[in-house]
Parts: C-alpha cells; structure tokens; sequence
C-alpha cells in the first residue's frame, strides 16, 4: 500500500516539476536554435546571443541592471544584518515590529504606484536614485527576516557571557554575531541581489526613459514585437544566472543549518 | 515627560530620548523613518491626489469590466492553484524522505527567483512553440492567461500548505493508521482539517496577489487593459489620472489588508513568508 | 579604569530591596541577601522561583524593577554587565563556536588590553586550574568538545580576567550523575583553592548542601530563608523549607491544653519550644516535622516497654547506601532511615521519637 502511495506521490511530484521546467528548458534550449519558432538543435548556434549583446540598449540596461543590483544587494544586506541585530539586542514591540515586514506582504503593485506617485508629486526626475530607493525598500525587508532569524538562532547564553566578560554591543557585533550570521549574510546578498535584476513592476514605475534596467527592455520588446530569439538569448542568461544564485544560496544557507544542528 | 514623549512611548514603546544615547536605538529609528518615508508616506501622498481630484463616478464605471475580470480571473485561477497545490504538498510532506524534500522544495522555489516576467515569456514561447505542432490558437487566448496565472501562483500555494502539513506531528497519523484509517481517509479526515488554516493562507496569500497581477495579463494575453495591474498602468502613464489610479490602488490595498488581517486574526499565526 | 577602582574597593555583594515586576507577574519580592567575600553562597529553590532572573540582575543583564545591588557598599545598578567585572558561568558552556579554546579563555583578557604574552601564559595557567591539558586542548574547537570539558573551558573563561564574583547558574544540571558528582568537587577544589566569591543557583538541594558555605532557599520570588547548611537543615524556618530540604517527616498539630498533640499519630509531643503564644484560638498552624535518621526503631516486643509508637513496615527503599522503610503507624506513614537493613515487609516495629521535635509554624 504504501509503496503504490510512494510511487503516486512521486509521480504527481514529477509531472508537476516537468511542468514547471519545461518552459525553462524549451526557452534555453530555443535560444540555441537557428530557426526562429521551432526548436531544431541539429546546428546550435550562438547567433541570437551575439545579436542581441551587440545591441547597445540591451548593454545599456545590463549594465544598468547590473550596477544597480550589486548596489541595492550589498546595502540592503549591510542595513538588514544591522537591524536584525538591533531587532535582537533590544527587542522593539508594537507597530515597530511589524513594519518591517510590510513590503513583504503588500502587493508590489501597489507599492510601485504609491512610490511613482510620490515621484511625481515631488518632481523628482526618475532614475538610477529613484528605482533605487524603491528596491531597497523590499530588498531591506528581505534581508532583515534572513539575518534576523539566523542571528536569533544564536544561543542567548553565548551573548550574555559576551557582555559579562567585557564586551559591549560593538565587539559583540563584529567578533561574534557577524562570524556566526556570515552565511545568513551572504544568502542575503545573493537573494536581494536577484529580486533586483529581476524586479520589472517596481522598476518600471519608478524609472524614466533614461535609464532602463534589463527585464524593462525586455518588457518593452515584448510589449513591440512579441516573441524574438534575441529575447530568448537575453531571458537565456538570466535564467541560468538566477538559477546558479539560488542554488548556491541554498547550499549555503543548508551547510549553515547543519551546523547548528 | 512631556505629553509627546508619552504619546510617542505608547506607539513604539520606548521613550524617544532613549533612542539618542543607544545606538542600536538609533539603528532601528533610523530603519523605521526610511521604510516610513518610502512605504508609507507614498500611500499617503497617493490618497491625497484622490482627494484633490475627487471620485467621479465616471471612472468608477468604466473600471467595473477591469475590476470583476480580475475578480473572476483572480479567483478561478486561485482556486485552480491552492487545487494542484494540495496534492503536491501532499505528496511532498508525506511520502517524501527529508533529503528529497529539500532538493524538491529547492526545485518548486528557485524559479520564484528568477521573476515573473521570465517565466511568463518562456511560457509564452512554450506556447508558441506548441501552437506551431498543433496549428491551433493556443498563445494569446484566456486560456494561455489561466495558464500563466496558474503557473506564475502555484509555487506561492504550494509554501503556506507544505508548511502546514509539515508541522502536524506524525504522531496523530500513526494513530489513526493504527486505528484503521486508509488514506483516503487521513486525506480528508485528518491532514486536510488540521492543515486548513495553511490552506486558507494560501488562498488568501495567491488571492490578493492575483488581483493586481499585471505582466501575467499583458505577456500572455496582449490585450492592455485586462486587468486591474494592468489597468493602473495605463491610468498612470498613459491616461496620467493619477488621482483614479489612487483610488483603484487604495481600494485594491484595502481589500488586501482586510483579507489578510481577518485570516491572521483567525489563525493566530503571522505569515512569515520565506 | 574602572575594574582597577572596583578591585580595590573590595567585593563585598549586596541585595537590597530588590523586587522584579514583568506585567502584571511579580517575578522577585524584596529580596535582601548579602554575600560574604570569598564565600560559596548558594540560592537553591525549585524552577520558576526566580533564581535565574535574580543571577541576571546582579550580572547586569536585566534591570530591577526596584532595589540595589552593591558591591562592597558602591551601588552598580548602573553599570552595563562590561563594567561590572564579574563572570558567569550558564547552563550551556555557551562556549563561541567559531573561536578555539585558546581564544575563547582569552576572549575577556583581549577586552581588557593585556598583552600576548600576559594572556598566554594566563591562558595555560586556567587550562591547568581546570584540570585540562594545554598542550592537548589550546587549539580544540569547541565542538570537538564533551560536555564536561566544554564547561570545564568556560569555567577557565570565566575566571581568566580575575572576577571579583563568579555567578554559577545551574551549570551542572545537564551533566550526567558521575560527572556532576566530578565537577561538583572540582568546584569546591577552586573556590579552596582561588578564594573567590562564588554565587552559585540550583535546584538541586543535595548539590547545594553539599557547595554551600551558606545556602538561602528562594520560593516564588521570596527568599524564605537564609543560613548554613545546617541551620537549613535542621531548624528550617517554613513549612516550604522543611518539605524542600532533605527528605522530611511532617506532621500536622493542635495546641490541646498547652500541649502538642498529633492527630495522625495520636500522641502528644513536646517540642522543647515554649508553647505559650499558641493556643487553639490563635490561627497559625504549627507543624512538627522528624528528620527520618532521627527516629529510633526496633523490633516489636510483645512484652517489650511499649514505649513509643508500634505499626508495621509497608515499604522498603533501598538505595544502596541508604536504606528507607516507610513504617505505617495509627493512620501515619513514617519514613524511618534503616541503617542496619534488618527489617523486613510487613514485620511489627516500634519507633521512638527523638527528645526535640522541631517546630515549624505557618
């Protein structure tokens, strides 16, 4: 009985994770193929992505794309590792609590139009700053549940005999939580790091004609021409890009976690 | 103390001046002014354009087709989700060994990463693809947005059910096993009942983020206005009424807001979605 | 700097008034001790009483919601635990896991500016003190550690920067019996040995008893009595202590004619105390309570003296180096110790009852 369950339980496991990675791997697999809506890797070729790294707007918003993701990662990773340990030393109840974890919840939607709104009424010009600030905002919230949690996973006793034997915030904060919450650290930068190369709804509300992330190119060209190859090319990279990152991610955060336990 | 400080120490619980001599104090005031200044604030400053520009009754009229498309669309693909979300998690929770849970809860969430506008084009290629094999319509129907829909949400049902059915204890399973049940049985007598809370954050979670979804509609389907996301779109940068888009967003912000609190408040638990 | 001028002032602990409040939980109420220099003051009482909340307010770890603590006459409510120059020794060695030994032990002395040299040597001369070999663990990490050497480590780290008092909050409730019965002697070796001031928590009142040079027993928050062990022992001053301490005989009474009369034995006693004050109209209840080694039993005589109280063994307990007998006499169970382990279930015994009986009064 119970092996007919595994085998089913298998099963339904399987079909749904070849449905959820074959638009993948068919999108990977055709931006090899020369022929423009069949799949045919008889000849692979990497013409479409030459093409479409040729393109000065597509190098334009990579760069752009990726300036701002290293920015946005590695301050938002720095901010979230400081609260989370201000959250732990001292605790803050009531609204304060709760507030960080709001951009989580709340449709991006939502906050992408409140903040070009908020743009727009103070004339501001949209930018490199202005996307930005907006990324930070959830990438901070991010970062603060996966550092906060892994340095409340710190036994209370280790911190108590810091401050006993002499140390003050500071030293507790560089000698033994950032040791300790390093791989929490790192799991953040990848993490806020891919939420913000592929952010597309934030970004295009807060950006203007002048700067132009990567998904926003490919947004518009999909709006233009619909499907192309060159797309393909350029969703191709991302796609193993962002794949790479959260496997590495994982593997840290469970090597992390093994520890402990 | 001043009147101020006592109001200020009710609200975030310390006394402000606390915050000047510590300077993890300092951290988190600081933290809370930007996420104020740059969430909150915002919503603020878009109720004000409502007020300036007041509520014609006129957009409100011609948003009623956007708004109960969404509604519906938003629904029956949720309800199609949580559906295939159940079985899944099922299946993972329980006939899986702890080392295959982790690499297949890996495989369900890392696509999550990679956003939605790359999954919608891919899936869109798919399509196109599928359509040149069969020679039938398939990319640009209600169907290729149910389709959308349902693959961009079900990885986000699937977490809050596969938690629930996680932390029941084996224990009330190997019980009823024992007393006689087959699996039918703890299908729906046991696992589903106790785990009805997750399945409600699930619902509720794919739900509100369905209403407002804006690339799904718009890679899938090409028609612009569809959708309420989509809907705000063009109201903001095409039609530049910023106070109707405010209103539309207000409304959309407060039904998740009541959705999502009334669930919290029924379950006790906070979402923390990891 | 400032544990220049604390280590001179002397280190003398004091506890005034100290009440902690959390809500609406009143969590300690009036605690007042003081700590002799160089004493191994011991707080024993059952879990939830306090006694962990009370450790972390004389470390500095929390605040009292009213009270002083004092070192050597000098109020240090103020000052943050980095200030205090204490050590502290946890449940769990709590030892860093991502520093070795060596840098664990040095983790304090780093702190306080000495120099390499000074801390090496200081780190060896705690490895020693703890009985654990430099040459084999200076560089161990702790998780290649077992237990009783990881708390063997943090109690080197405690004590390298010369605290004035050493706290000790139950750190030997996770060790198992043979190493707990080790490391209670390694204990009592380094506070002959350094004669530092030891302030030590428990639950357990034979470790307690067995540490202390002065033991208070805390219940509910409220200090119920303070004194040597045997002081504890043997003139308990509550119906808690006399129940918590040791095992115990406890009898209800009744003042009958200014005389003591026990109900379950029905027998009247004499206390040795004056009787005066209690009558059967005043409403405190007084209880006799008889340490079981106390009690004198023999082998019922039919024509023996009749003397004392005459019942029949109902129990047998035997522990190895004790033996017990639960002896049922009139509607009474007594425990009686059995030092010679010659009776037998069910045998007829007659016990007698030592010639002062302690009182306890509720």
């Amino acid at each position: 009985m119970k092996r007919i369950g595994r085998f089913l339980a298998l099963l339904i496991i399987s079909i749904y994770l070849v449905f959820l990675y074959s638009p993948i791997i068919i999108n990977i697999l055709g931006s090899f193929s020369p022929r423009k809506y069949i799949i045919d890797l008889s000849t692979p070729t990497l013409h479409w992505f030459i093409e479409a790294f040729s393109n000065k707007d597509v190098i334009a918003s990579s760069t752009n794309s990726i300036k701002l993701s290293i920015v946005s990662s590695l301050i938002s990773s720095l901010t979230g590792f400081l609260v989370g340990y201000a959250y732990v030393m001292r605790r803050p109840r009531g609204f304060i609590d709760v507030m960080i974890y709001v951009p989580i919840i709340i449709p991006e939607i939502i906050e992408a139009f409140t903040l070009a709104i908020f743009y727009i009424t103070l004339r501001v010009e949209m930018g490199f700053t202005t996307v930005l600030l907006g990324h930070l905002t959830f990438n901070i919230a991010y970062a603060f549940v996966i550092i906060r949690s892994r340095i409340d996973l710190i036994p209370r006793e280790i911190i108590n005999v810091a401050r006993v034997l002499g140390a003050n915030d500071l030293y507790i904060l560089l000698r033994i939580v950032l040791p300790l919450a390093l791989p929490a650290i790192l799991s953040s930068i990848f993490l806020t790091f891919a939420l913000s190369f592929d952010d597309l709804i934030k970004t295009l509300f807060t950006s203007g004609p002048g700067f132009k992330t990567l998904p926003v190119l490919i947004w518009s060209k999909v709006g233009r021409g619909g499907i192309t190859p060159e797309i393909n090319a350029i969703t191709t990279i991302i796609l193993l890009i962002s794949l790479s990152i959260s496997l590495v991610l994982t593997y840290i955060i469970r090597k992390d976690l093994e520890k402990l336990s | 103390m001043n009147k101020l400080s006592l109001v200020l120490k009710k609200i975030f619980r310390v006394y402000p001046l606390q915050i000047f001599k510590d300077p993890l104090y300092l951290v988190i005031g600081i933290a809370s002014i930007y996420i104020i200044i740059f969430l909150y604030l915002p919503i603020i400053v878009s109720i004000t354009k409502i007020l300036a520009q007041g509520i014609s009754v006129d957009i409100v009229m011609s948003s009623l087709p956007v708004l109960w498309r969404s509604f519906v669309i938003a629904l029956i693909s949720t309800a199609i989700s949580i559906a295939i979300a159940i079985p899944i998690s099922y299946s993972l929770s329980f006939y899986l060994k702890d080392k295959e849970k982790i690499i297949v809860s890996v495989l369900i969430i890392a696509p999550y990463w990679v956003g939605t506008l790359l999954k919608m084009y891919s899936l869109a290629y798919l399509l196109l693809i599928l359509e040149n094999i069969t020679n039938q319509r398939i990319l640009y129907t209600e169907t290729s947005l149910y389709l959308g829909m349902i693959y961009n949400y079900t990885p986000l049902a699937i977490i809050p059910i596969y938690l629930a059915m996680e932390r029941i204890d084996r224990i009330y399973i190997d019980s009823a096993r024992i007393l006689g049940a087959k699996t039918l049985d703890l299908i729906f007598r046991v696992v589903l009942p106790i785990s009805y809370p997750g399945l409600i954050s699930g619902f509720v979670l794919v739900f509100t983020g369905s209403l407002g979804e804006m690339i799904v509609p718009q890679v899938l389907l090409g028609s612009p206005r569809y959708m309420l996301g989509q809907w705000i779109y063009e109201l903001t940068f095409t039609f530049r009424r910023f106070g109707d888009a405010s209103l539309l967003s207000l409304l959309y912000l407060i039904l998740t807001l009541v959705v999502l609190g009334y669930v919290s408040r029924r379950n006790g638990a906070r979402e923390i979605i990891l | 700097m400032l544990f220049n001028w604390l280590r001179g002032v002397g280190r003398y602990l004091e506890l005034e008034d100290i009440w902690k409040i959390y809500g609406d939980q009143v969590i300690l109420k009036n605690i007042n001790i003081g700590v002799e220099k160089g004493e191994f003051f011991v707080l024993i009482g059952p879990s939830g009483s306090g006694k962990t909340t009370l450790l972390k307010i004389i470390a500095g770890l929390e605040e009292p919601s009213k009270g002083f603590v004092k070192l050597n006459s000098a109020v240090i409510n103020d000052y943050p635990p980095h200030k205090r120059n204490l050590g502290v020794l946890f449940q769990r060695p709590a030892l860093f896991p991502h520093m070795n030994v060596y840098e664990n032990i040095a983790f304090g002395l780093k702190l306080r500016g000495w120099s390499r040299q000074d801390i090496d040597r200081r780190v060896k001369e705690m490895l020693e003190t703890v009985r654990l070999d430099p040459s084999k663990y200076l560089y161990r990490t702790p998780e290649k550690l077992s237990g009783g050497e990881q708390q063997r480590v943090a109690l080197a780290r405690a004590l390298a920067p010369d605290p004035d008092i050493l706290l000790l909050d139950e750190p030997l409730s996770h060790l198992d019996y043979l190493l707990r019965k080790e490391m209670i002697y390694e204990l009592k070796r380094l506070h002959r040995e350094l004669r530092k001031t030891f302030f030590y928590i428990t639950h357990d009142q034979w470790e307690g008893m067995m540490l202390a040079d002065r033991i208070a027993v805390i219940y509910k928050g409220s200090i119920q009595q303070i004194g040597s062990p045997k002081e504890i022992y043997e003139r308990p001053a509550n119906l808690f202590v006399a129940s918590f301490v040791g095992d115990n005989n406890l009898f209800e009474t009744r003042v009958v004619n200014g005389k003591l009369y026990v109900p379950d034995l029905e027998i009247f006693v004499d206390p040795g105390d004056e009787l005066d004050e209690y009558n059967e109209f005043s409403n405190k209840q007084i209880y006799i309570f008889i340490r079981p080694e106390k009690i004198q039993i023999k082998k019922y005589e039919v024509d023996g003296e009749g003397k004392g109280l005459c019942g029949y063994v109902v129990d047998k307990i035997y522990t190895g180096s004790l033996s017990y007998l639960r002896v049922k006499v009139n509607s009474a169970e007594i425990l009686v110790r059995d030092a010679e382990e010659k009776y037998m279930l069910n045998e007829k015994v007659c016990i007698s009852l030592p010639e002062n009986l302690t009182m306890v009064v509720e």
